[in-house]
């Protein structure tokens, strides 16, 4: 008997919403400046609920249209209700609620009894929405995959006939190196566009221009079934653009669901692609160098790395991963390596706050740095900033604690020497009353939340007994992601190259040149203590239900 | 198994403490029932997210309708089919690259398939070959034996569509015909006339402008009234320039025609292709022929009186 389904660990996330929130202290405030200050640790749960508002908006406005309306918005549920005579076993009240015992849930999958996993907060929201898949299988169904119009120089599209759309949906059009985004001519502007002619899904005859506002990746508004012709109008003849069902040739995934908010304020729409180290697989977070669009379709489309999250497999180890997709309306991303599906939260991890020490009250040095998230082999620089410059320090040390607890005094040029050598640095200065800023450089080599500290030595010296010394403490944070779920890939999905979900939400694996689908499902329960009954998300033919 | 017990009066039954069951399915509202709502086009019993946006993207594909069509597209959708491309008929051409059938048409009946090779508004209709379809022993019971009998025509050829299976019945066809009227067709002010469609039916060609288009002649116009027409191609050129402002009107054979399979069909007493299934066709001594109902026309006759208000002494 082997049991189906996993939760979701319970991280708490920072949310990119707090940062909005907190743009609207000055710059110059701590509590702007750096993402775990007091007030934005206030702010974070606020955030976190004006990010599932702001995200709600979104999906409804979304569902306005019958196309683009969530395909996996719930549909149906399935339900067993307990015998005549038969009701959940009650355990008495706490606090006037009454307390049941939790059934044990069977399903029949070809003939194998699995034991189900209940929803974890026991609601539908849980059930549907947030839920990770907890089995995937082999589709038994593929296709040759071929793109619409496979990677084309712009000057060559009028002589390429579109190949038939393997899968029905919407299509993704990707534009690379193009440098025009407008002509001006005759009092009017004209701007880079993309017409797909053809018939929709809905079997109607429509051109649909879309419009090219930077280099990447753009989805159709309409549903196809066939292209009968791709043309386009004010782009460079050496630019190039690749149409297709699924968005393979893309390099940089567009997350819908969540934005880029820096503390300088330049939202931004936020990318997602897997960074490359020697040890595995990152996910890079990134948004435009500038929020303003007028500015982007004017070629400013760089993008500017927002942070960077090392993936990790189950076992806390670092993998190199092959591709990924996000779930569409989800924060969730799926990848895969060769054997594996991974699923990943896509959100930014908290830090463990509680590794901060209290600086000394009456410090006067302040630590900063122009970040506060790092990736491995990252060089961190932090800088020192006098608070009252008519006392300067006599010596001064720099202390760590790397995320494993180990504590380690740095000397000058940022080596970790053991606590028991003298590690004071002199002032040289300090006999002339005078302060020079300093910079410790050091290379990460560990994730996780690591304390930088400084002690600085106080002395006079007209009373040589009277030295002091006053501590400032700093913090940064290397994120790391563990999988929510691990699934094994079944033997025909293993080895591929790249996966997306199609418009009817089903997931489709690139294997060589065939797209071959893989059933995911979601096995998990809800039970209706009021009406003896358990509600089930997916399909089975038999199910047992032990009260 | 150690079960629950429940102690009464005098009486002692153990309780079960696990069910077997095949779950129920139920169907939570969501967005896409909201679009349902605006078209009046429910979800099904346990249908799928996916299934129904099909469905819902066929309302304004396929409408409803009072008329044939509109009532098999509604009935359809309602129980969950939609139409499905199936047929393909095609004109054949001769050397020349032309249609070898002067002035085409096909009309899908109740009953039969019919192929005319010359058909024109004036009367004229020669049937190039009819294909019954409606019973068992008729040539175009199946789909594929239908397409192999328009293929033994001359003048068209005909094939079936994607992946339809080839023993769908002929029966679930969507009732159409290839040619198409245009009421109103603009007339430029130009000697040589483009007309939106190519295949124009003969005899069909009326233009308001009389003065200009006064008499048809094959070769090129060359006085006053005169114009010429390529049917095929639908090119029209006049000796006298039109006004720019009048228009005219033509049938035009819509061809390659695709002909729709849907498994719902609608038959209405009034339509003589119908009757003739319900009805004995034999030549009595006496010269009348039998119109009695056959078992099928008896049965609906009797199914019908049933549902209806109409009964005998009333």
């Amino acid at each position: 008997m082997s049991t189906l389904g996993t939760w979701p660990q319970d991280i708490y996330y920072l949310s990119w919403m707090t940062q909005r929130l907190a743009n609207r202290a000055p710059e110059w405030t701590k509590a702007r400046m750096w993402s775990w200050s007091t007030l934005q640790q206030m702010l974070n749960p606020i955030g976190a609920d004006l990010e599932r508002v702001h995200k709600q908006l979104v999906e409804e406005r979304n569902n306005i249209f019958l196309s683009s309306t969530d395909i996996n918005l719930i549909d149906r549920l399935y339900s067993v209700e307990l015998g005549v005579g038969m009701e959940f076993t009650n355990n008495g009240e706490h606090d006037g609620i009454p307390v049941f015992e939790q059934p044990t849930v069977y399903a029949d999958i070809s003939d194998v009894e699995y034991q189900l996993t209940i929803a974890a907060n026991n609601d539908i929201e849980s059930l549907s929405y947030t839920t990770i898949p907890s089995r995937l299988t082999d589709g038994s169904e593929s296709y040759e995959y071929v793109e619409v119009i496979p990677r084309t120089d712009i000057q060559d599209l009028s002589s390429t006939t579109p190949n038939d759309i393997v899968i029905n949906g919407h299509l993704y059009i990707t534009i690379r190196d193009n440098s025009t985004w407008e002509l001006r001519a005759r009092n009017n502007i004209y701007y880079s566009k993309v017409y797909i002619r053809g018939i929709t899904r809905k079997g109607t005859e429509v051109e649909e221009a879309v419009p090219i506002r930077f280099n990447g990746t753009f989805k159709t508004i309409n549903q196809w079934q066939s292209v009968t012709q791709v043309f386009v109008s004010y782009m460079d003849d050496t630019a190039q653009i690749t149409v297709e069902s699924f968005p393979y040739d893309r390099t940089s995934q567009l997350d819908t669901y969540n934005l880029v908010i820096p503390n300088t304020s330049l939202e931004s729409w936020r990318f997602l692609r897997f960074g490359s180290k020697v040890w595995g697989s990152t996910l890079v977070s990134e948004g435009f160098t500038t929020n303003n669009f007028d500015v982007i379709r004017q070629g400013y489309d760089d993008l500017d790395y927002e942070y960077e999250i090392e993936l990790h497999d189950a076992d806390s180890l670092p993998l190199t991963l092959t591709a990924m997709t996000l779930k569409p309306n989800t924060n969730y991303m799926f990848a895969i390596d060769s054997t594996n599906l991974y699923i990943y939260n896509t959100r930014l991890p908290y830090p463990d706050l509680t590794v901060l020490e209290s600086d000394h009250p009456d410090t006067k040095m302040s630590l900063y740095s122009d970040r506060w998230i790092y990736s491995r082999d990252d060089i961190v620089s932090i800088k020192t900033d006098i608070k009252d410059v008519s006392v300067v320090p006599w010596k001064l040390r720099w202390g760590i604690k790397d995320p494993d607890g180990q504590e380690y005094y740095l000397d000058i040029d940022g080596t970790k020497v053991a606590t028991t050598v003298n590690a004071w640095i002199d002032n040289d200065n300090w006999e002339s009353g005078i302060w020079s800023e300093v910079i410790m450089e050091l290379l990460i080599q560990q994730t996780g939340t690591h304390q930088v500290t400084l002690e600085c030595l106080y002395s006079d010296d007209r009373a040589p007994d009277r030295e002091y010394t006053l501590t400032t403490r700093f913090i940064f944070y290397v994120p790391v992601a563990i999988p929510e779920t691990v699934i094994p890939l079944p033997a025909a999905l293993q080895s591929s190259s790249d996966l997306s979900f199609d418009s009817d939400g089903k997931l489709w694996f690139l294997s060589g040149s065939d797209v071959l689908l893989g059933n995911v499902y979601y096995d998990y329960y809800l039970v209706d203590y009021d009406r003896n009954k358990i509600w089930l998300r997916e399909n089975y033919s038999s199910v047992r239900v032990v009260i | 198994m150690a079960g629950r017990s429940f102690h009464g009066f005098s009486f002692y039954v153990n309780l079960p403490v696990q069910v077997v069951a095949t779950p129920q399915v139920r169907n939570v509202v969501n967005n896409f029932d909201y679009h349902g709502d605006l078209v009046s086009l429910k979800r099904i019993h346990g249908e799928s997210n996916v299934d129904y946006r099909n469905r819902l993207f066929d309302v304004s594909v396929h409408p409803g309708g009072p008329l044939y069509e509109g009532v098999v597209n509604s009935i359809a959708r309602d129980l969950g089919f939609l139409r499905t491309p199936s047929l393909l008929i095609s004109l054949s051409d001769n050397s020349a690259g032309d249609p070898v059938a002067p002035n085409p048409r096909v009309n899908i009946l109740a009953n039969k398939v019919v192929l005319y090779s010359d058909w024109r508004p004036d009367g004229t209709a020669v049937i190039d070959r009819e294909i019954r379809t409606y019973q068992l022993d008729d040539t175009g019971y199946y789909l594929d034996d239908l397409a192999a009998a328009i293929n033994q025509s001359s003048y068209f050829t005909a094939s079936l569509i994607g992946t339809i299976r080839s023993n769908t019945l002929s029966s679930t066809m969507v009732r159409d015909t290839s040619n198409l009227v245009i009421h109103q067709e603009y007339v430029r002010s130009d000697k040589l006339l483009i007309l939106d469609n190519t295949n124009i039916i003969q005899n069909s060609l009326l233009f308001f402008e009389k003065k200009i288009f006064e008499t048809e002649v094959l070769i090129t116009p060359a006085s006053d009234g005169e114009y010429v027409v390529d049917y095929v191609n639908g090119e029209v050129e006049s000796y006298l320039y039109p006004s720019g402002q009048s228009y005219c009107s033509y049938y035009t054979a819509q061809f390659p025609m695709t002909i729709d399979t849907v498994p719902v069909q609608v038959f209405t007493f009034q339509d003589s292709d119908f009757q003739y299934e319900l009805f004995h066709h034999e030549t009595l001594d006496s010269g009348e022929v039998n119109a009695l109902p056959n078992a099928e026309g008896s049965e609906i006759y009797h199914q019908l009186f049933m549902l209806s208000k109409v009964f005998w002494g009333e």
